[in-house]
C-alpha cells in the first residue's frame, strides 16, 4: 500500500490534469458518439441512442476513403521516415564533418509552425513557383502540379511530412547511437566484422527502444495529420488526400454531424490503440 | 498505510482544485464588473469583417445614440474554425446577442439548431414590415413560416473589367445581358502573352471547384438548380450542367481563363489580377473596395461592370443578385429587444458606415443616389458611372437559396468530382454521372433524417 | 594496415558528409526562399530566374508587419508568457510522472500508463467541442489559462521521460534507497539530473509546440489583446490575401524567436546528448 501512495504521489498531479483536460473531454465525446444531440439545448440535449452511429458511418464514402488514404499515408510515411532518418543519423554520427551545424539545419523544419510551412510550400509548389519552373528548365514539358494533381498530391504531402519531421527523428536516433558503448564496436572489429554486420548485429538491436519510440509516435502522428492537409490541400484534389482527422473535423464542423464525427474519432482511437498495444506487448516480451 | 494513500490523493486534488477555483474566481469578478448597478445594456455583436472596415464606425455611431444601449463588436473569421467558435458560443451561453452570418448554408444550420431568436414578435413590436426592406423577396426569407434573420447586404454576380484593355483591343464594352458568345469573343480578344506577360481575358476566384463553371449556370437557373422542382432529388445530371462544364473546360483549354488548379495553387486573387493588369475581366463584386485602394493598387484605368453572360440567349431571367450578411439574434440573448433595435438601426442606417467597404445595402430604404454616394464617394472617376449604377447597384432578378438539403455535402462532392475533370483524369460524362449519384445519396440520407 | 583504415575512413567521411549535406540543403531551401522573398516586392517573388537578392531589397515588408495594425509586439509578449509558464510547469510534472511510471512499482501502474498512451493518440480536433464546454464551465475560456493548463499536463512529456528513465539502471535508485533517500530526493536529485539530455530536449520540444500552437489558440481565445503570434499570422494571411512577400515576412518573424532559442540551446542540446548522461 505504501507503494501505491508513493506511486500516485508522483503521478497524481499529472494524472488529474490528464483526466480533466484529456480523459473527460474524451468521455464526453464518446457520449456524443452514442447519442443524438439537440444542439440548441446544450449538454442536456444529448439523448443516448446506442451504437447506431458506429454502423451508419461505414456507409459514408468519405470515411472509407479517408481510412484507405490514411493507411497508405501512414505506411509510406513511417517507412520512409524511419529508414531515411536512421541512415542520416548513422552517417552523421560516424562520418559527417560539421555535425552540429548539420543537425541544426535538419532540425529547422521541425521547429517552424505549420502555418508558415504551409505558406511556403504552397508558394514553392505553385504553378509558376520555383519547383515547377526548375522542372520546366530541365526540359519537362508538363511538369506535375503536385498538390493540385490527383496522383501527385499524396506523394507531395508525404514528402512534406517527412521533410518536416526528419530532423527530430534523426536527433532521436543520434541520441540513441551515442549511447551505444564504443567497446561493443571495438570487440566486433577485433572479430573482423564488417560494417553491415556491425549495423545488423550491434546498432539495430541496441537502438530497439529508440526505434520503438519513433515508430509509435510516427504512426500516431501520421494518423493525426491535420494542419497541413487543412491548410494546403483541403483533402483534394478529388478525395486523394482526405485523411481521418481531416474528415472528422469536416464531418463535425462543416457537415454539422458531431455524432458521426465523434464515432469516427473513437474508431480512430481504437485503431491506434490496438497498434500500440501490440507493439507495447512486443517490447515487453523482448 | 491506506490513510497515507488517501492523504496523497486529497492533497493533490486540493492543489488542483485550488488552481481551478482560482481561475473561476477571476472570471466571476470580471462578469460582476460588467453587470453591476445601473449600467447600460451591452450588446455583443459578432461579425466576419475586419474591425476597421465598418464595425468600428458602426459601434461608434450607434453608441452615441442611446447611452443605455451600447454595442461591442467581436470579429470571427469566416472559416470552419471561426464558425465553430461562434456555434459553440451560441450553444454554451448568452455571451453573444447579435451575430452576422455570411453563408446561407450556415444560416440554415444555425436556424435548425435553434440558435436564432424568431424575429416575428420583435418585428411587430418595432412595427417593422419585412416588405419595406426586401419587397417581394421577403417571403423567401421565411424559414418554416418565421423570420430568423435580416440580410444587410446585397451580393451581386458582377464582372469587373478594365476599360482601357477593351479600348486597346478594340472590343466594345459589354452590353447589359450580353450572351455567352459575346462574352467569349471579347475574352478571347483580350487574352494575350505567355508566362510572366500572360494576360487572361477572364478570371474567376478559387472557391469550390464547381464554381467557375457553375456561377454562369446559377445566373440562368437560380440558386436552387441542383435539386429537382419538388426538392426530393439531386438534379446535377442535366444538359445545362454538362454544357456549362464543357464551356469552362474550353475556356481553360484556349487559355482565356486560368484553370481552377492555377487559381488555387497560385492563390490568384481577382482584385490583384485586375488591378495589376493580369486579367481583363474578373468575377467578384467585393473587389470594388480594392479598386478604391489606390495606395495598394495604383492604377490609371477605369473599371466597368458587366452582368454574368447569358448561357442561353432565350432565358427569361438573369439571376445575379442575392442577399447576405444575415443579422440574427441569439436565442439565448438576455436582451432581445435591445438587440432588435440595433439590428433595425443597422439595416436602416448602420450600413452607411459599412457600405464604403463595398457592401451594398440590401434594404430598399436606401435609394440609388445614397448608395452611389456611400459606395463610390468622390472616387467615382475610377469607375464607369453608368454601368456602376445600371449593373452593380441594380438589384433585380433576385435568387435566394431556399433548398439547402445536404448543401455542404453536395458542394464538397462537386469540388471533388469537378477537380478530377479539370485534371483530365475523368471525362465530363463520368464526372456528372458520379456527382449526380453521390449527391443523390446524400440528399436521400438527409431527407430520411 | 593503419594507413588503409585511415584512407577508408576519410573516403567514408567525405561521402557521408556530401550525402548528408545534400539532404540538409534540401531541408533548408524552403526557408532560404522564404527569407529571400520576405525582402522582395510582391512582383519579384515568383520572377524567373530566381535571384536570392533583388535590386528592390528592402525592409518594407517587415515594417508593414511589425508596425502595422496587427500589434505584433503585444502578440509576442502573449506568446512568451504562455510558452514560458507552460514549459516550466510541464517539465516538472513530466519528470515526476515519468519517475512514477518508470522507477516505482505500484498496483495499476501499467494500466494507468496504457490510459496515457491511449489518450495521447486522441486527435485533439475530436475534443475541441467538449473541451470548449468544459473550459466555459471552469471559467477559463478566453484567458491564457485555457492554453496553459492543458499544456502543463503533457502526456507526451510523461511518455518521453518514462522511456528515458527506463534506460537508467535500477541499481542507481536502489542504492540511494538503501542509503535512506526518499523518493522525491531520488527523483529530483539523482534521476532527473541524469535525464538532462531528455529534459533539454523536452524543453525545446514544448517550447516549439506551445509557441507554434495554433488550433487551441484559435478556438479558446477570443479577445484580440490575448492573441498569440500564430493566431496573428493566420489573421494576417486572412486579411491581406495571398501577398506572399508580406506573408513570408510575417512568417519569418513568427519563426525568429523559436529559432533564436533553438540556436542558443543547441549547445546544451547536442552537448547534453553526446556527453551521454547515461551509459547504456
Amino acid at each position: 500500500m505504501q507503494a501505491l501512495a508513493k506511486g500516485y504521489a508522483f503521478i497524481g498531479i499529472n494524472l488529474i490534469g490528464v483526466l480533466v483536460f484529456w480523459t473527460l473531454p474524451l468521455l464526453l465525446s464518446f457520449l456524443i458518439s452514442i447519442s443524438k444531440w439537440d444542439l440548441s439545448k446544450g449538454i442536456s440535449g444529448i439523448r443516448i441512442i446506442g451504437f447506431s452511429n458506429y454502423i451508419e458511418m461505414w456507409k459514408d464514402e468519405w470515411f472509407r476513403a479517408s481510412l484507405f488514404n490514411n493507411i497508405i499515408f501512414t505506411g509510406s510515411y513511417v517507412v520512409i521516415l524511419v529508414v531515411l532518418s536512421f541512415l542520416v543519423a548513422y552517417l552523421m554520427n560516424e562520418y559527417v564533418i560539421g555535425k552540429k551545424l548539420a543537425q541544426l539545419g535538419l532540425y529547422v523544419p521541425y521547429i517552424v509552425n505549420v502555418v508558415a510551412i504551409s505558406a511556403v510550400w504552397l508558394a514553392l509548389f505553385s504553378n509558376n513557383g520555383p519547383i515547377v519552373s526548375f522542372l520546366r528548365f530541365l526540359g519537362m514539358e508538363h511538369p506535375p502540379v503536385f498538390i493540385a494533381d490527383v496522383h501527385w498530391a499524396m506523394p507531395a504531402m508525404i514528402f512534406i511530412c517527412v521533410w518536416q519531421n526528419l530532423g527530430y527523428t534523426v536527433m532521436l536516433f543520434i541520441s540513441g547511437l551515442v549511447n551505444i558503448p564504443k567497446d561493443l564496436y571495438e570487440a566486433a572489429d577485433i572479430d573482423g566484422a564488417n560494417l553491415f554486420a556491425k549495423i545488423r548485429f550491434i546498432t539495430i538491436p541496441m537502438l530497439s527502444a529508440t526505434t520503438f519510440f519513433i515508430v509509435i509516435t510516427s504512426v500516431i502522428n501520421s494518423f493525426k495529420v491535420f494542419g497541413l492537409i487543412n491548410l494546403i490541400t483541403k483533402g483534394g484534389p478529388g478525395t486523394s488526400t482526405t485523411m481521418l482527422v481531416y474528415n472528422i473535423y469536416r464531418t463535425a464542423f462543416q457537415f454539422g454531424k458531431l455524432e458521426f464525427a465523434s464515432a469516427q474519432g473513437i474508431v480512430l482511437l481504437l485503431l491506434i490503440f490496438v497498434i500500440t498495444w501490440i507493439q507495447f506487448r512486443a517490447q515487453k516480451d523482448e | 498505510m491506506r490513510r497515507k494513500n488517501k492523504m496523497a490523493v486529497v492533497t493533490v486534488t486540493a492543489l488542483v482544485m485550488g488552481l481551478v477555483a482560482g481561475c473561476g474566481k477571476a472570471d466571476v469578478q470580471e462578469s460582476s464588473q460588467t453587470s453591476a448597478g445601473n449600467e447600460p445594456v451591452v450588446l455583443q455583436w459578432w461579425g466576419t469583417f475586419q474591425e476597421q472596415q465598418g464595425p468600428d464606425q458602426v459601434c461608434e455611431a450607434f453608441n452615441k445614440l442611446d447611452p443605455n444601449i451600447q454595442v461591442q463588436y467581436t470579429r470571427y473569421v469566416n472559416d470552419d474554425a471561426g464558425n465553430t467558435k461562434l456555434d459553440v458560443t451560441l450553444m454554451a451561453d448568452s455571451s453573444v446577442d447579435v451575430f452576422l452570418t455570411m453563408n446561407d448554408v450556415l444560416m440554415k444550420k444555425r436556424i435548425d439548431s435553434g440558435f436564432t431568436f424568431p424575429l416575428d414578435d420583435l418585428l411587430s413590436e418595432q412595427s417593422m414590415d419585412m416588405q419595406t426592406y426586401y419587397g417581394d423577396t421577403a417571403k423567401q426569407l421565411m424559414v418554416d413560416g418565421h423570420y430568423h434573420y435580416m440580410p444587410a447586404k446585397r451580393i451581386t454576380s458582377t464582372i469587373l473589367y478594365n476599360q482601357r484593355m477593351f479600348d486597346e483591343a478594340g472590343v466594345a464594352y459589354p452590353e447589359p445581358n450580353w450572351t455567352y458568345e459575346e462574352f467569349l469573343d471579347a475574352a478571347q480578344k483580350l487574352t494575350r502573352g505567355e508566362g510572366q506577360e500572360k494576360v487572361y481575358g477572364y478570371m474567376f476566384p478559387g472557391y469550390d471547384a464547381g464554381q467557375p463553371a457553375l456561377r454562369m449556370l446559377e445566373a440562368e437557373l437560380g440558386l436552387n438548380w441542383m435539386y429537382t422542382e419538388d426538392g426530393q432529388h439531386a438534379n446535377i445530371d442535366r444538359p445545362e450542367v454538362r454544357d456549362a462544364l464543357e464551356k469552362y473546360l474550353d475556356r481553360v483549354e484556349k487559355g482565356i481563363e486560368p484553370s481552377y488548379v492555377d487559381v488555387t495553387t497560385q492563390k490568384m486573387e481577382p482584385a490583384n489580377m485586375l488591378l495589376t493588369e493580369k486579367a481583363a475581366m474578373i468575377f467578384g463584386d467585393w473587389c470594388v473596395r480594392n479598386v478604391k485602394d489606390l495606395k495598394t493598387y495604383p492604377h490609371d484605368f477605369k473599371v466597368g461592370f458587366a452582368t454574368m453572360p447569358r448561357l442561353n440567349p432565350d432565358q427569361k431571367e438573369n439571376y445575379t443578385t442575392s442577399l447576405t450578411d444575415c443579422m440574427s439574434i441569439s436565442a439565448k440573448s438576455e436582451h432581445p429587444k435591445e438587440a432588435m433595435k440595433f439590428v433595425k438601426w443597422y439595416i436602416e442606417e448602420g450600413m452607411d458606415y459599412v457600405a464604403p467597404f463595398a457592401r451594398i445595402p440590401a434594404s430598399a430604404t436606401y435609394d440609388e443616389e445614397k448608395m452611389v454616394d456611400l459606395l463610390f464617394g468622390d472616387q467615382m472617376d475610377l469607375f464607369d458611372e453608368e454601368s456602376a449604377k445600371s449593373v452593380y447597384l441594380k438589384g433585380t432578378d433576385f435568387s435566394i437559396r431556399t433548398n439547402l438539403t445536404a448543401a455542404t455535402e453536395i458542394n464538397t462532392i462537386l469540388t471533388e468530382e469537378f477537380s478530377k475533370a479539370f485534371a483530365g483524369v475523368q471525362s465530363v460524362d463520368e464526372t456528372i454521372a458520379k456527382a449526380q449519384e453521390r449527391a443523390e445519396e446524400k440528399v436521400a440520407e438527409a431527407l430520411k433524417q | 594496415m593503419i594507413e588503409r583504415i585511415g584512407k577508408k575512413r576519410i573516403f567514408g567521411k567525405l561521402t557521408g558528409t556530401f550525402l548528408v549535406w545534400v539532404i540538409i540543403v534540401l531541408c533548408i531551401m524552403p526557408f532560404i526562399w522564404m527569407l529571400s522573398s520576405s525582402f522582395k516586392t510582391e512582383k519579384d517573388v515568383f520572377s524567373m530566374p530566381f535571384r536570392l537578392i533583388t535590386e528592390t531589397f528592402n525592409f518594407n515588408n517587415y515594417k508593414d508587419v511589425w508596425f502595422g495594425k496587427y500589434n505584433y509586439p503585444q502578440m509576442y509578449l502573449n506568446s512568451i508568457k504562455v510558452t514560458f509558464i507552460s514549459v516550466c510547469l510541464c517539465v516538472i510534472t513530466s519528470c515526476m510522472a515519468g519517475y512514477g511510471f518508470s522507477k516505482l512499482k505500484f498496483p495499476g501502474r501499467d494500466k494507468v500508463f496504457l490510459l496515457y498512451l491511449a489518450t495521447m493518440m486522441v486527435p485533439h480536433q475530436l475534443l475541441m467541442v467538449p473541451k470548449f464546454l468544459i473550459f466555459k464551465e471552469m471559467g477559463i475560456y478566453n484567458t491564457h489559462l485555457a492554453l496553459i493548463l492543458p499544456a502543463i499536463f503533457s502526456i507526451y512529456g510523461v511518455f518521453m521521460m518514462r522511456q528515458y528513465m527506463m534506460q537508467i539502471p535500477e541499481e542507481l535508485s536502489e542504492a540511494a534507497r538503501i542509503d535512506g533517500a526518499g523518493e522525491f530526493r531520488i527523483c529530483f536529485q539523482i534521476i532527473s539530473p541524469l535525464c538532462k539530455p531528455a529534459i533539454v530536449t523536452l524543453v525545446i520540444l514544448f517550447f516549439t509546440w506551445t509557441w507554434n500552437d495554433y488550433d487551441n489558440a484559435l478556438i479558446f481565445l477570443n479577445s484580440k489583446e490575448l492573441y498569440t503570434v500564430n493566431l496573428g499570422l493566420v489573421n494576417f494571411m486572412d486579411e491581406t490575401g495571398m501577398q506572399y512577400s508580406l506573408i513570408m515576412a510575417a512568417s519569418v518573424l513568427s519563426i525568429l524567436p523559436i529559432f533564436a532559442i533553438f540556436l542558443f540551446a543547441q549547445k546544451y542540446f547536442v552537448g547534453g546528448l553526446s556527453a551521454g548522461g547515461v551509459k547504456g
